[in-house]
C-alpha cells in the first residue's frame, strides 16, 4: 500500500483539524453550560424542553393568579374586620339610643353618631383593589356594589355570586354583599337591609317627637338585626380564612412543582460538567498527540539523506 | 563500434527521461488533480548485421499511473458526499432558527397566555387588557418573523443553486474544450497526460454539482451524461444547465438542460444528484414540512381564540371582534393546464387544518386529492368539497382532463397573519349571558385562558405541536449530519484508494532519482567504453 506525500499531509492536517473542532465542542458546552445547544444535538430533550419551559410559564402565569387571588382575600379579610368594628360602634349608639335617661336633644345627638357610623360602614363595605374589584363585588361590577337607588336607599346592585379566578386551581376571590347587609336572613320573616333600618332609627332620633319608649323599640329592633350582620360577617370571615389557607397550599405544591419542573429542564439540557471537563481534557490530550505525531512524521525525507 | 554507441546513447537517453520525470513528479507532488507519470520503456529487439542481442531501449511514451475503477468510484462518492453535505449544512441553519426557546413561537404563545391570566383576574382594568392585544400582537409576530426566516433560508440556498448551476455551466463548457484539444494531440506518441489530468479535475468538480456519467473513448475524450442518460457534453458540445420553475409548483425548480440543437430537457431535481439535489431537497421538503406545522399551529390558535371572542360579550355588550386575521389560503393551475379552470380555497375550521399543502388532479370524471405531506389521496366527483378542515370549490371556467392544480394552505397563513383588533375595549371577557357591565365580567377571559391547553391543532395542544417541530427539525439535522458523515467517510476512503495508486510519494521518486542517476551513469560507462575500444582499434590499425 502506497502512501502519498500530498494525502499523507492533507491527512495528518484533516485529523488535527478534527480534533481542534472537538476541541472547540467541549469548550462551548462548558461555557454555555448547555449539553443540548441546538434541537440536533438531542432531538427528543430539545422537544421536552420546550414542553418544560411552557409548563414553567404557565406555572407563572399561575402563581401571579394566586397571589392577586390572596391580595382580594387579605383585603376582604381586613374589610370584614372593620365593618365588624363599626358595627360593634354603631350597637353600642344603638343601646345608648334606647336608654330612657334621654332627652330629645340627646337623641339628637346619638342620631349624629349613628349617621357616622352608617357612613364609614357605607365606605367599608365598598372597599376594593383600586382597579374595578370590589370585595363585596359579586359576579363583578364596575360601579361600587352597595348604591343610593332611586329612593335613596343603600340597595345591593352587583350581580350576585362570585368571581372566581384560577385554571388549574379555582378561587373565589370576591363576596356577594346582600346576605351580610342588604338582604340579611331572619327566622320567620322577610329578609331586612341593615342600612334603610339605620336610615329609619336615624330619622326616629332626629325627630324631636319621638319618644324614648318608641325610640327604644325602634334600637332594639335595629340591634338585632346589627347582631345577625356581625354573625353573617363572622361566618364569612371564617370562609374567607379558608380560601386563604387554599392558597397557602396551592403555592407550595406550585412551588415544588416548579422545583421539579426545573430539575428535570436541568437534567435534559445542562451539561455535567464533571464529564464535559473530562471530555475536554480527553479531546486537548488527543489535539496535542495528533500535533506531535505529525510533527515527527512530517520530518521524515530520504531527501534528507542524499 | 557504432552499435554499441547507439545503445549507450539509448540507454542514455531513456535514464535521462526517467530523471525528467522523476523531476516533474517531484514538481508537481502537491498540484492538485496530478496524477503520477512513469516511463513507458521497451527493448528494441531490432537485431541488424553483427549484433548479439538488441538495439538498446526505447522510450515508447509517459503513462499516467491511473485506474479508472478508483477514479470512478472516488469521483461517484464525492458526488454523494456534496449532495449529503449541502443538505446537512442548510439544515444546520435550520436548526438555529429554532434553537433558543425563549425566542420561539411557544413563548410568545405562553406570553399571550400570562397576560389572559391577568385579564381573567382584572378584567376591568384598561391597562391589562392594552397588555393582552400587545401581546396577541406579539405571538402575530413573532410566527411572521420566524416564518420570514425560514422563507429566506429557501431563498438563499435557491440562490446558491442558481451559482452552482453558473459553475455548472462553465465546467462543461471547459470539458468540451479540453475534448478539442485532446482530439488535438490525437496520432501523437505520448498521451496528452495534463490535458487529461485537467479533464478528470473538470470531471470531479462537477460530480460535486450534479452527478454526472463520464464514457471515455481510446483517445482520452469523453462523453459526460446525467444519470438519467441526458447528454451533457458530447465531444466538442456543452449542453447548457438552467434552472426553470417546476410546472406544478411555480417556487420550486427543476432542471434544464439545453442542447447545442434547440432542444430542452426538464429533469426533477432529486433525479440530478451532487449539491444541487441535496438543496433542492432542503428548499422544497425541508422547509416546506417546518413552514406548514407553523401554519397549522397558526390555524387552529386563529380559529379557537376568534371563535371564542365572538362567543363572549366586549365591554360595550356587543359580541368580541376577532383577535386574529389570518391569509388565505391559493389554488394555482399548473403551468400546461389544458382547461381553464380557476379553483378557490377556504378555511372552513382553523382546527382541522393539517400541515401540508396539496396537490389536485382531474382525470377527465374523477378529482383526486393528494396531500403532499404524506401523500395521502382521496378522490370525488365534483367541487365544491369540504376536506381536512378546507373547502375547495370551482371559481370559474373547466377544467381538462389531466389538469393539475397546487392548493397552498398551511404555507400561505402566517405571512398574512395580524392583529385584527386594536381596542381594548373589544376585548369579550363577559361571558354571554351578561347583561350589563360586561367590563367587569371575566368568565369569557377565563374561557381564553383555558384555551391554552384546551385548543386543538388538529387534536393536540399548540405547545405540544411546537415541541414536536422543534424534535423534528432536530431529528432531520441530526439524520442528515449522520448521513452526511458516513458519506464523507466513503469518499475519503475512496479518495485515498485512488491516492494511494495516483498520487506522487517523495520518498519514493527520492530513490527513483537515485537509480536513475545510476543508470545514467552506467550508460555513460557503456559509452565510455565503445570510445576506448574504437581508440583502442584505432591505435592497433596503426
Amino acid at each position: 500500500m502506497r502512501i502519498a506525500t500530498a494525502y499523507a499531509h492533507q491527512s495528518a492536517i484533516d485529523g488535527i483539524s478534527e480534533r481542534q473542532r472537538r476541541l472547540a465542542d467541549s469548550q462551548q458546552q462548558i461555557s454555555s453550560g448547555l449539553r443540548v445547544n441546538r434541537p440536533s444535538d438531542d432531538p427528543a430533550a430539545a422537544a421536552e424542553a420546550e414542553r418544560l419551559r411552557s409548563r414553567e410559564a404557565r406555572v407563572d402565569a399561575e402563581k401571579r393568579t394566586l397571589s392577586f387571588a390572596r391580595q382580594m382575600l387579605s383585603t376582604a379579610d381586613n374589610t370584614i374586620g372593620d365593618a365588624v368594628g363599626v358595627l360593634q360602634s354603631a350597637r353600642e349608639s344603638l343601646l345608648l339610643a334606647g336608654s330612657p335617661a334621654l332627652s330629645s336633644s340627646d337623641r339628637a345627638s346619638v342620631a349624629i353618631a349613628l349617621r357616622q357610623h352608617r357612613e364609614q360602614l357605607l365606605e367599608v363595605v365598598n372597599r376594593g383593589d383600586g382597579m374595578g374589584n370590589f370585595v363585596f363585588g359579586g359576579r363583578g361590577t364596575s360601579a361600587s356594589p352597595f348604591a343610593p337607588d332611586a329612593s335613596s336607599n343603600i340597595v345591593y346592585q352587583a350581580p350576585s355570586g362570585t368571581v372566581t379566578v384560577g385554571e388549574s386551581f379555582s378561587s373565589e376571590v370576591s363576596l356577594d354583599g346582600s346576605s351580610s347587609f342588604t338582604s340579611i336572613a331572619r327566622p320567620g320573616g322577610p329578609t331586612e337591609n341593615l342600612f334603610s333600618q339605620l336610615d329609619s332609627v336615624i330619622a326616629a332620633l332626629e325627630n324631636p317627637a319621638t319618644t324614648s319608649g318608641a325610640a327604644s323599640t325602634v334600637a332594639t329592633g335595629v340591634i338585632q338585626t346589627v347582631d345577625r350582620s356581625i354573625d353573617r360577617l363572622g361566618q364569612t370571615r371564617t370562609v374567607v380564612g379558608e380560601r386563604l389557607k387554599g392558597i397557602d397550599v396551592r403555592e407550595q405544591a406550585m412551588e415544588s412543582g416548579s422545583i421539579d419542573t426545573a430539575s428535570r429542564l436541568s437534567d435534559l439540557i445542562d451539561v455535567d460538567f464533571a464529564s464535559a471537563l473530562s471530555n475536554f481534557n480527553q479531546n486537548q490530550t488527543a489535539a496535542d498527540a495528533a500535533m506531535k505525531a505529525y510533527a515527527q512524521v512530517a520530518k521524515l525525507s530520504l531527501f534528507s539523506y542524499l | 563500434m557504432s552499435d554499441l554507441l547507439r545503445i549507450g546513447a539509448s540507454g542514455l537517453n531513456a535514464a535521462y527521461a526517467q530523471l525528467q520525470n522523476a523531476g516533474q513528479n517531484i514538481a508537481n507532488a502537491a498540484t492538485p488533480g496530478y496524477v503520477r507519470r512513469e516511463v513507458q520503456l521497451s527493448e528494441n529487439r531490432n537485431v541488424g548485421a553483427g549484433m548479439v542481442s538488441g538495439s538498446g531501449v526505447d522510450v515508447t511514451g509517459v503513462r499516467r499511473v491511473y485506474d479508472q475503477f478508483l477514479s470512478r468510484e472516488a469521483v461517484s462518492t464525492q458526488s454523494s458526499a456534496s449532495q449529503d453535505t449541502a443538505r446537512s449544512d442548510a439544515l444546520q441553519r435550520l436548526d438555529s432558527v429554532f434553537a433558543d426557546p425563549a425566542t420561539g413561537l411557544g413563548a410568545a404563545f405562553d406570553d399571550m397566555m400570562q397576560s389572559l391570566a391577568d385579564l381573567s383576574s382584572r378584567p376591568a382594568d384598561s391597562s391589562v387588557r392594552t397588555a393582552v392585544l400587545a401581546r396577541v400582537d406579539g405571538f402575530a409576530d413573532r410566527a411572521v418573523s420566524l416564518d420570514a426566516r425560514l422563507t429566506d433560508l429557501r431563498a438563499s440556498t435557491q440562490g446558491r443553486m442558481a451559482g452552482d448551476v453558473d459553475h455548472a455551466n462553465d465546467l462543461l463548457a471547459s470539458i468540451a474544450r479540453i475534448n478539442r484539444q485532446i482530439g488535438q494531440t490525437a496520432g501523437s506518441v505520448s498521451a496528452p497526460n495534463a490535458l487529461l489530468d485537467q479533464r478528470d479535475t473538470l470531471l470531479a468538480d462537477l460530480n460535486k454539482i450534479v452527478r454526472a456519467n463520464a464514457n471515455f473513448a481510446v483517445d482520452g475524450t469523453v462523453s459526460v451524461t446525467t444519470q438519467s442518460g441526458e447528454p451533457l457534453v458530447t465531444g466538442e458540445q456543452a449542453s447548457t444547465l438552467s434552472l426553470v420553475p417546476d410546472r406544478l409548483d411555480a417556487t420550486a425548480f427543476d432542471l434544464s438542460i439545453a442542447r447545442g440543437n434547440g432542444t430542452a430537457v426538464r429533469v426533477e431535481m432529486a433525479a440530478v444528484g451532487g449539491s444541487l439535489a441535496g438543496m433542492a431537497r432542503f428548499a422544497d421538503d425541508d422547509i416546506a414540512a417546518s413552514r406548514a406545522r407553523l401554519g397549522q399551529i397558526v390555524a387552529g390558535v386563529a380559529q379557537a381564540f376568534n371563535d371564542q371572542q365572538a362567543g363572549g360579550l366586549d365591554a360595550t355588550g356587543a359580541p368580541g371582534s376577532p383577535f386574529f386575521t389570518v391569509g388565505t389560503p391559493t389554488a394555482s393551475a399548473a403551468a400546461g393546464n389544458g382547461g381553464s379552470a380557476q379553483l378557490s380555497v377556504s378555511i372552513a375550521n382553523g382546527s382541522a387544518i393539517k400541515a401540508s399543502d396539496y396537490a389536485l388532479a382531474w382525470d377527465g370524471s374523477n378529482y383526486q386529492l393528494t396531500r403532499l405531506a404524506d401523500g395521502n389521496v382521496s378522490s370525488f366527483a365534483a367541487l365544491p368539497q369540504s376536506v381536512d378542515g378546507l373547502t375547495i370549490s370551482l371559481g370559474s371556467g373547466t377544467p381538462a382532463q389531466g389538469d393539475r392544480f397546487l392548493l397552498r394552505t398551511a404555507s400561505t397563513l402566517i405571512p398574512g397573519l395580524a392583529a385584527a383588533t386594536s381596542d381594548p375595549a373589544k376585548i369579550a371577557t363577559a361571558s354571554a349571558s351578561t347583561t350589563a357591565d360586561w367590563a367587569s365580567d371575566n368568565r369569557n377571559a377565563k374561557a381564553l385562558l383555558a384555551l391554552g391547553d384546551a385548543l386543538s391543532v388538529d387534536g393536540a395542544s399548540v405547545i405540544s405541536r411546537y415541541a414536536s417541530l422543534i424534535g423534528e427539525v432536530g431529528t432531520r439535522s441530526q439524520s442528515a449530519q449522520a448521513a452526511s458523515d458516513m458519506s464523507m467517510r466513503l469518499a475519503d476512503d475512496a479518495a485515498r484508494s485512488r491516492s494511494e495508486l495516483s498520487d506522487v510519494n517523495l520518498d519514493e521518486e527520492a530513490a527513483h532519482l537515485l537509480q536513475f542517476q545510476q543508470a545514467y551513469a552506467a550508460s555513460a560507462k557503456v559509452i565510455a567504453a565503445a570510445n576506448e575500444m574504437f581508440r583502442t582499434l584505432l591505435g592497433a590499425l596503426g
